[in-house]
This record gives structure tokens, sequence and C-alpha cells, in this order.
């Protein structure tokens, strides 16, 4: 059993300013301290992309609560990424709806195209694919989610086209 | 609230009902079969697993019902349910096909299988075969350490690990993480569960995704241990163990249920503590005696390896981890004048004061600290030196939370909602320590300071409780917990010997005399440093010696002819004493079970059994007098410590020849009640013969035939329970061997043995309790230590940090004790930082001396800032030191050559221990090939 040292050193100058205020914030609506957990990791998230190991012990610190509490929130949502993520994350909808409707052809037209399994990241950056559990938006079965947008109706070639659109769309963008 | 009786329909018959209990609960009480799984009668109701579906109806007429989770249904006057309609009962079935999609079909190779609740409710909700031919769900294991196994694969995710880990005993490192159908239940890495309740894990999981790893490296089913009721002999609280065996070796401890006492849960060092008994430091042979038969050692060889000292005087030691039976035998042999209790020259004023507060105050069992809405921990580490009354005190912090659930009408069951509706509020807890401790995160305030200032607040506090204070000369902390102790309606006062300071020893008890003054409903408690250290204060007198002296007379004192010492390791005996006594001629006789510094040195050396082998009573902490079973016959010549004693006094021509002949237990007792003076146990009497074995044991006559073909006749025993299969049930109320009912054959079982679930055992015997009303030592005064030698921080205090696995010198000598090294860390504030111009993280050599002697020791530890310590005062954490007297002389940068190799030292350690943890193993899977074969355990005459 040994005891590490550096815990309660590293926290304290991790979270940049930006990131404590908005966090006080939080900590003077809830009622209890745990209870910013969620907006904590969303603010952070905000700010670096994804929810390191580091960033998940200074908030865990800065929150005095321990950090394996603050680990089971983290994991438990989809949209809190423990790993680094591409620019367009796809939340595609695995719940009963979906697969009823179509969502297997779906997320093997995904996979094919990107050439991705779940979890993983294209090579150039672009896209990670997640599954989440029900969207809300079970009479447009199949549907997913990327950047806070909801596809609906989804079909194996109407999602490449998303895909290509949004590629398209990176593309001017960095050429501009 | 009250018990408020209610009539429930089940199944179309009437049942009474404890009106305050849920569904679930009321059920169970009826002795009625519904399988669960995340509810705990200690825990309450989640809702989690759907387990407990039954059939609700309207009223009389209504046929169809509706399906209602019974563990989150209050019971209601009149209300009509059944349990065995096809409804409920298809809906249970299916939940427990579901659980088995992803549930492993391992169970001949689980360490949980033969007493697994997922089996046991498997089999009664009636799903026999196999629907789902998908793959499982698979899961990576950790290492969780030294004590519990790690099988995610077979979990259900009934929550109950985190429930108990988290919710229940406040551990932070083990979590729930991931959703849906990959849900975890681990640590965030690989590593020793911190939490000193992990073992409790085991039996807490429904199945077998946390095992007991030393149960499982040495492995044997339930049902085919020899089990017995047992004490836990490493601290003071007593709890009640139900310790089993399986081939001549201890293999487990589990928890056995006591209502007062440990409810469900024991501590680590309770369940994993009892290791030594199967060390290889085990004494298994006498020293200093001839034999005169090859067969093994006779009566008279002990006779006449004494001749010598017929009708001599004899100086004794007993010792808090022996029975209360040997230490008044002992103390009868030699005589009052000489028989030391144990305690050394620091314990005897402590010992004496404790017994002057057990005269006046009854301190409050487990279940009434959980009843307590006002708890004041004065400087003693409960979450270390008696960590089953920490739990306990955590149960208390919940009970402004509960009240408030209960203001909305929310019952205390409903664990859940009663957890969010108390949000962070709890009842006050203050906590004066001089070591950070585990509970110093949920109290109210902590005063991290020397004891020395501890004791001057405890004396405002008094002057404030008692009204002959000043206002403006007490600090206004002081008077917010005056304050929220009047308040209170139940107010709980915990303290005990750890700091060692006998000054502040004496203000608590003042302060809980004082308490108990001003409020009528308080209650306190003092821990105590051993399992039976309360029994020794019951034969402290006046006129009794220290250890110290003891053993001074014994080498000056030319009457004496010698020392006889009862399991007592004499931490303090020094080289030049044992010289002195060898060169004074003087006869040193040991019994004890565990190879020491006195047994090494005496000439005399008689291998007495170990808690699990023998028959006697401990006095807890509140002197309650409890007994505990041999789990497994001695092998000769060992033999329970009154058997040598009455061999001595035979030997010796002490006493009557009455004594001489003694053979049992009980004619012992008969003899103590003749001739002993306050003799306060009187042995309950056992009509019943209990099979210490359940009547599934295997291998009864195969078991011994790779030595001999025939069957060997059962070792007889003359005690209410048997080394057999046969014998009578095991309904026996507090003392069951091992629990097991009809279709339940985990440790759930105890439902079926209690008045309700988590309530009282059926068959309970009245508790015994030792009685000091007639201490000696009224108002008893102890001398102020004066300060000691001078060195150059004479004003600074030092405080040792002693984690529980170190405290007690058995545990602390065993391999897996040794692996599990805690960072040796020296805490300071920051000034004394600054004053001494060392900074954190930097190694320091910490040299100190004992109190009043002249020992020194160094050790190497980390520097660490504690911001809420005083300048004067620094607290240590270090793997050599155990005990807290200890004086600071000086902190100096460590020299890098030294640290080096004192770094190789502990790696060595660490290494050899391994080996150790190995070669135990072998050895004791080795002689399994061998089972002892055993005919009687009435002594060495009957061999």
């Amino acid at each position: 059993m040994t005891i590490d040292l550096n815990s309660n050193l590293l926290t304290l100058d991790y979270l940049t300013e930006q990131e404590k205020i908005a966090i006080d914030h939080e900590l003077q609506i809830m009622e209890t301290r745990e209870a910013c957990s969620i907006e904590a990791l969303k603010i952070v998230q905000l700010q670096r992309g994804w929810i390191s190991d580091d960033s998940l012990h200074a908030i865990a610190a800065y929150l005095r609560i321990p950090s394996a509490d603050l680990e089971g929130v983290a994991t438990f949502y989809n949209l809190i990424y423990r790993q680094p993520v591409g620019k367009y994350v796809i939340h595609i909808c695995n719940s009963i709806s979906c697969h009823l409707c179509g969502y297997d052809a779906v997320v093997s037209a995904i996979k094919n195209y990107l050439a991705i399994e779940y979890g993983q990241t294209t090579s150039d950056g672009m896209f990670t694919l997640l599954s989440n559990a029900c969207l809300g938006a079970c009479d447009q079965a199949p549907v997913m989610m990327i950047d806070n947008q909801l596809y609906q109706s989804l079909t194996p070639q109407n999602v490449v086209d998303i895909l290509q659109t949004l590629q398209a769309a990176d593309n001017k963008g960095v050429g501009r | 609230m009250d018990n408020q009786l209610l009539t429930i329909y089940i199944n179309g018959d009437a049942y009474q009902v404890d009106g305050n209990d849920n569904l679930l609960a009321a059920v169970l009480s009826n002795k009625l079969n519904l399988p669960y799984f995340c509810w705990h009668p200690a825990m309450g109701s989640v809702g989690a697993c759907r387990q407990c579906a039954v059939t609700q109806y309207q009223d009389e007429h209504d046929k169809k019902g509706r399906i209602v989770m019974a563990c989150t249904t209050p019971v209601a006057e009149g209300m009509r349910i059944s349990i065995n309609d096809h409804a409920s009962q298809e809906f249970r079935e299916q939940v427990i096909g579901a659980m088995m999609t992803n549930h492993p079909h391992d169970c001949p190779v689980c360490a949980e299988g033969g007493e697994c609740h997922l089996q046991d409710m498997t089999v009664m909700t009636g799903h026999t075969s196999r629907n789902y031919e998908g793959l499982k769900r698979t899961f990576t294991n950790q290492d969780l350490g030294q004590f519990v196994g790690h099988e995610m694969n077979r979990c259900i995710t009934c929550y109950r690990c985190v429930r108990f880990y988290k919710d229940y005993a406040g551990g932070e490192d083990l979590g729930v993480f991931g959703s849906k159908n990959q849900v975890y239940f681990g640590r965030q890495e690989d590593g020793q569960l911190e939490s000193e309740f992990s073992g409790n894990l085991v039996e807490v999981c429904p199945t077998g995704v946390f095992t007991n790893k030393h149960f499982s490296a040495h492995y044997a089913r339930k049902w085919d241990l020899q089990s017995a009721p047992s004490i836990c002999a490493n601290c003071s609280v007593g709890c009640n163990l139900s310790v089993g065996e399986r081939y001549g070796s201890v293999r487990r401890v589990m928890n056995r249920y006591h209502h007062e006492l440990n409810g469900y849960f024991i501590c680590d060092h309770g369940r994993f503590g009892l290791s030594y008994v199967n060390s290889n430091k085990r004494l298994t042979r006498t020293k200093g005696i001839d034999h005169s038969s090859p067969m093994g050692l006779k009566k008279q060889d002990v006779v006449r390896a004494l001749l010598h000292y017929r009708k001599k005087q004899f100086l004794a030691i007993g010792s808090g981890r022996a029975s209360i039976e040997s230490n008044q035998l002992l103390r009868e042999i030699v005589g009052v004048r000489n028989f030391s209790t144990g305690f050394s020259a620091t314990q005897l004023p402590f010992a004496k004061q404790h017994a002057d507060y057990l005269s006046r105050h009854q301190p409050v069992s487990l279940a009434e600290i959980e009843q307590a809405d006002f708890v004041l921990i004065i400087d003693e580490d409960i979450t270390q030196s008696a960590a089953r009354i920490a739990l306990s005190v955590r149960q208390a912090l919940r009970n402004k939370g509960i009240a408030r659930a209960q203001s909305m009408g929310i019952p205390s069951w409903q664990d859940s909602a009663v957890r969010t509706i108390a949000g962070e509020q709890k009842s006050p807890l203050y906590i004066f320590t001089s070591v950070a401790t585990k509970l110093d995160s949920v109290a109210s305030a902590r005063y991290l300071q020397s004891p020395e200032e501890t004791k001057l607040a405890v004396e405002q506090l008094i002057a404030v409780l008692t009204n002959k204070h000043r206002e403006h000369e007490i600090n206004p902390n002081i008077l917010q917990i005056a304050d929220a102790l009047i308040q209170a309606k139940k107010p709980l006062v915990i303290s005990g010997w750890s700091h060692q300071h006998h000054g502040l020893f004496s203000s608590s008890i003042a302060l809980i005399d004082a308490v108990s003054a001003c409020h009528s409903n308080s209650c306190s408690l003092m821990t105590a440093p051993e399992a039976n250290t309360v029994g020794q204060l019951y034969l402290t007198t006046e006129i009794t010696q220290s250890v110290e002296q003891t053993i001074e007379q014994t080498i000056t004192d030319s009457d004496i002819a010698g020392l006889i010492v009862l399991e007592h390791e004499l931490p303090s005996l020094s080289k030049a004493q044992i010289e002195r006594l060898n060169s004074a001629n003087k006869l040193c006789i040991a019994i004890d079970h565990s190879d020491g510094k006195f047994t090494q040195a005496a000439n005399m050396v008689l291998p007495a059994t170990p808690v699990t082998e023998s028959h006697g009573h401990f006095a807890n902490y509140q002197g309650r007098v409890q007994s505990f079973y041999a789990v497994t016959p001695p092998i000769l010549p060992i033999q329970n410590a009154w058997q040598w004693l009455c061999l001595l006094a035979s030997g010796l021509e002490k006493l009557s020849d009455e004594l001489t002949v003694i053979n049992s237990f009980s004619t012992l007792h008969e003899w103590f009640e003749k001739h002993v003076d306050r003799w306060p146990i009187k042995l309950d009497a056992s009509d019943t013969s209990i099979a210490r074995e359940p009547h599934r044991v295997s291998g009864r006559t195969a078991k011994m035939a790779n030595q001999t073909v025939h069957e060997a006749k059962t070792t007889q025993s003359e005690e209410a329970y048997r080394f057999s299969m046969e014998g009578g049930a095991i309904d026996t109320g507090d003392n069951m061997p091992y629990v097991w009912a009809p279709g339940w054959n985990s440790n759930q079982a105890i439902t079926f043995y209690q008045q309700r679930p988590n309530g009282p055992l059926m068959n309970r015997q009245s508790a015994k309790f030792l009685s000091f009303n007639e201490q000696p030592f009224h108002q008893y005064q102890s001398v102020d230590e004066g300060k000691p030698a001078n060195t150059e921080h004479n004003d600074v205090s030092l405080a040792m940090s002693v984690p529980w696995f170190r405290r007690f010198w058995l545990t602390r000598s065993q391999a897996e004790f040794s692996m599990m090294v805690q960072a040796n860390v020296l805490y300071v504030s920051k000034s004394y930082a600054n004053k001494q111009q060392l900074a954190v993280k930097q190694w320091v050599k910490v040299s100190l001396s004992k109190k009043n002697q002249s020992t020194r020791q160094e050790v190497f530890a980390q520097l660490m800032i504690d911001d809420d310590l005083p300048v004067n005062h620094l607290y240590l954490q270090a793997d050599e030191l155990h005990e807290n007297h200890w004086q600071l002389v000086s902190v100096t940068l460590a020299d890098e050559q030294a640290l080096e190799q004192w770094h190789k030292q502990v790696e060595n350690r660490l290494k050899s221990a391994e080996l150790e943890q190995k070669n135990t193993l072998t050895r004791l899977k080795e002689k399994d090939q061998t089972i002892p074969i055993r005919l009687v355990s009435g002594g060495l005459e009957d061999a």
C-alpha cells in the first residue's frame, strides 16, 4: 500500500483560472460539491477536448471528492471523453428502435467508409465513432448525432453523404 | 419509531409484520423464501436488481394484481400479496435469466461455489436451463492487493459492493465505471484496497466477483469446512467470528452475526489477521522437559522437570491475549501478590484508571453507537485501533439525514432516497487527534494537535459543562462543541489508550463523568489495547505490579524461584535482563503458542493453543464476556494454557490436589466457582451436541485413507460442539458454528435465525458483563508524568500514526502484512519546515528516543506538509514504529548513502516476505496429505 505523494501537489496549478471560475460558479448553485461533477467535467472538456487522467485528478481535488467517484461519472456519460477524440464525434444511437429500423446496416456503412471500429478515431483525426443509448428521436430512427446536430432517418447511403459533406466542409475550411 | 405490528396476507394467509419494514423484510421475517440481490438487511433498499418482485392485489376481489418490487414497497395494514403466483414467479425467473446471459458458467472453479447467493437464488427461482447462446461480456480483472480477489465477469451489477464500500464504510478507492452492459466495479487502477473493511466485499457480493484471496489460495468448499464460533483476538471490540478449518489448518474467517456488536461486518484485521495460527512460528514442542517415553510427553515428565521447584515461590505475568480462565488460574497458582496482569509500567496507570472508569460507566455497544447523534473522539484513531467501532460511528453520523428523511415521510430503509435527502448533512462529530485519521473528512471539526493541547481543550470543555468557566477564557470552538453536545439526544464520547498520555486519559474520564452528570442520556466508550484487556483489568488490584517490576523482582529477589509468563511477548525484555535471569538461576517458564522474545529466552517452553484451538472467554471493551471454541483440536503436546497450568500447579505442588485431576473445561469452572471470589462466568448448560461440520461434509472415512485403512475414531470433546459431522442442528442462537438454512447456503441464511432481518437472534442468550462495581481504585489519580529528559526538541511533540496491520506483533510478523508497505512520511506544519529549512518531499532522518529511557531509534521518512498542524506538533508514519512512546530528538536531512541502504533493506524484506508466503502455502498444502489422526482432546493422559 503506497500513498501517492504527488496527488495533492499536482492539482492546484493544473486547472486554468477560467476553468476554476466556471467551476466555482457551479459550486455556488449546487447543493453538494459532488453534484458539480458533470458540469466541471464539461467545463474542462470544453477547453481541452477530452478528460485526461491528470484533468480527472485535478477536478476531483478541486471539488474535494474521491477521484474514483468522478471517474464513475466521467465513464457513465457518453459525452464525456476519457480518450482523445477526433474533430467530429459520431454518436450513433444503438437503442431498440434504431435496431429495429436498420441500425446494423447504417453502422456497418460508417465503419466501412471510415475504416474504424467503435471507440476508434480515423487516422486523420477527423472522426470518432461512439454508440449512444437513445437520442430520443425514435420516430425518425435510425439516428445519430454529430457536433450537437441530430441526423435522422439514416440509410447506409445518406450516412456516407453526411460524412462526406462534413469532410468537404472541413477541407474548404482548411484551404481558406 | 415504535414497532407497530400489522397484518398482511401473503398467498392468502395472514402474517404479522413490522409496520416500519418494507415488504421484502416483512416476508423474510416470516421465514418465507423470496429471492433478492441488491437489498441488504443492514444497507436497505435501492430497487436495482428487480429480483424480489411480488404480485400485489387491490383487495380480496382482485384476481389479477400488479407486480411490485417488495424491497421498495412499504407494508400496510391488510395488504394482499402473492409470492407463489405464476406472474411474479415467471418475472423472477426471467430476471435471473437476464443476469445469466453474462454470468459465466464457472461455478466448479469459483471460490463462491456452494455458498453462492446467486446459485441459491437461481435454484429458488427455477431457472434451470441455459437459453442464451450468444457471446458473454468479458472484463479484465484487477489486482486488489493482499486480501481480495477480483473476477469481474461474474458480476450481476447489483451495486452492493460500492454501496457497502463507499456509502456504508466511507471507502474512496472502489468505484463503479461505465454504463449499460459495460459496468465495471473496481479501482481506477490495480492496487491494495485501502479500506479496513475491504474483506466484507467477499460476503456482501452475492456471487464470486470478490473472493477471499487467502482462502482461495488454500481452498475448501464451505460444506467441507469444520467450523466453530470464535471471538476475534485482534482488538478489544470482540467481534464474533466463524472460523473454518480443513485438514488441520485454519482456512478462513467469516463474520458471525451479533446484533449488539459486529452485525454483518467485521474489519480486515479480524478476517485476515488469524494467519499466525498457520505460521511456522507456532510452537509445537516443549523445551526443557525430558521425555520418559518415545510415545510422547507424559504428565509425570512435567512433574519430574519441576521437582526442584516444588512449593517454591514464583512470579507470573498474564496477558490480555490469554483467556479469562488461563489468567485466573495462573493468578491462583502464584497468588495475587505475585501475579502481574501483563501491563507495562506505562500501561499500568491506564489500566487502573480504566477499571475505575468501568466502575462508574457502562460502555455502549456498537448497536447503541449507531443511535448516537453527537460523537466526540478524544485522540484515539479508532479507524486503526478498533476499526469496527469507527464503522458504527460512520452510521451514527447518518442519523441527522435519516431524521430529515423521516420528517418527509421517507422510511430509513429507502437507502438511496435517504442519502439523497441527507446530502452532506451529518450528525456532529468532533475529533481531537494527534494524527490524521480516516474519520477526519466526515467530522464537523477536527483539531490536529498534541495530546497536551487536547488535554487543555478537554479541561475547558469540562469547565463549560460544569459551569465553572468564565466566558472570555474559553475558546469559541469549545463552546460550539459544548452546545452541540447539550442539544444532542444521545451524545457519545470515545477515547482510548493509544495516545499514551496519562494526563489526557484522566481528563477524558473526568469529561465523561461531567457529560454524564449534565446529560442523562449520554454514553461513552474506551477502547483497550487487546482482546481480553478488560478481563485483565478485572484481575488488577492496588498491589498489582507492572511487567518491568515483576521481571526485576524475579532477578533480584532470592525468595523467587522463577517466572511464569502466559502468552505475553514481553517487548520490554532486554538482553541484559535475560542474562541476569539466567545467571540468577531462575526458572523461566513460557506458555505461548508462537515463538517470541521470551519463549527463546525461557528455560521451559510449554506450547499452548491459540484462540482457534482453545475454549475460553474474553471480555471485550464493554466487559462483555464472550466464549470462543476450538475450531480444530490441538496436536499434542500442544495444549490449552489452562491444561498446562493445571500440570504446573501439580508439579509445583500449589493449590489443592483437586486441581491436578481437572481434565475438562467444565470441571475447571466448577473449581473456580468453589475457590475464587467474584468468579464472573457461569457456563451455559450445554445439553445439545452440535456438529462442527455440515451434514454434507465429504471424505469422513476417506480423507485419512492414505495413512490408514481404518476409520479413525472421532476426536472427542466435552464441549457443546463435536469434531464431527454428526450432531444436533446448528440453531443455537449466538453460538452457531456456521450459518446455513434450507435453500440458503450463503451467510444470508442468517435471516432465518433472526427475529427479523438485522434484528436480534431468535435463541439469544443474555449477555454477561464483568462487574467493576467493587473496584478498589476509587477515583484513582495517576501521577502526571514529568517532562522527560532534555532533547533539543523538548517543545515539539511527536505522535505515531500506526495502521492496523502494524499494531499487533503477531499480525505484523506475518508475511502478507509485511508486504503491505506504507510510505514513511513525517507530517509537519509549514512553519516547522521553514524553521528547520526543510522542503516538501525531502527525505529526512528522524531520531527518536523512548520516553524516560535511553533507547534510541532512527527512521527515514519523506517530509510532507499538513497545513492543519500547529508548529509544535508533528506526526510520523513509519513502518518500523508501532507504538506511541517515542520522543523526538532531531529531524535532519537524510544522508544519501544511508537512505539507499535503507531502501534496499525494505526491498529485501519484501522479497523475503514474498518467499515466506509462498513457502507457508507449500507447507500447508503438503500437510494436507497427512492429516493428523487425533483421537481425543483431553490432554496428555488421553494421548
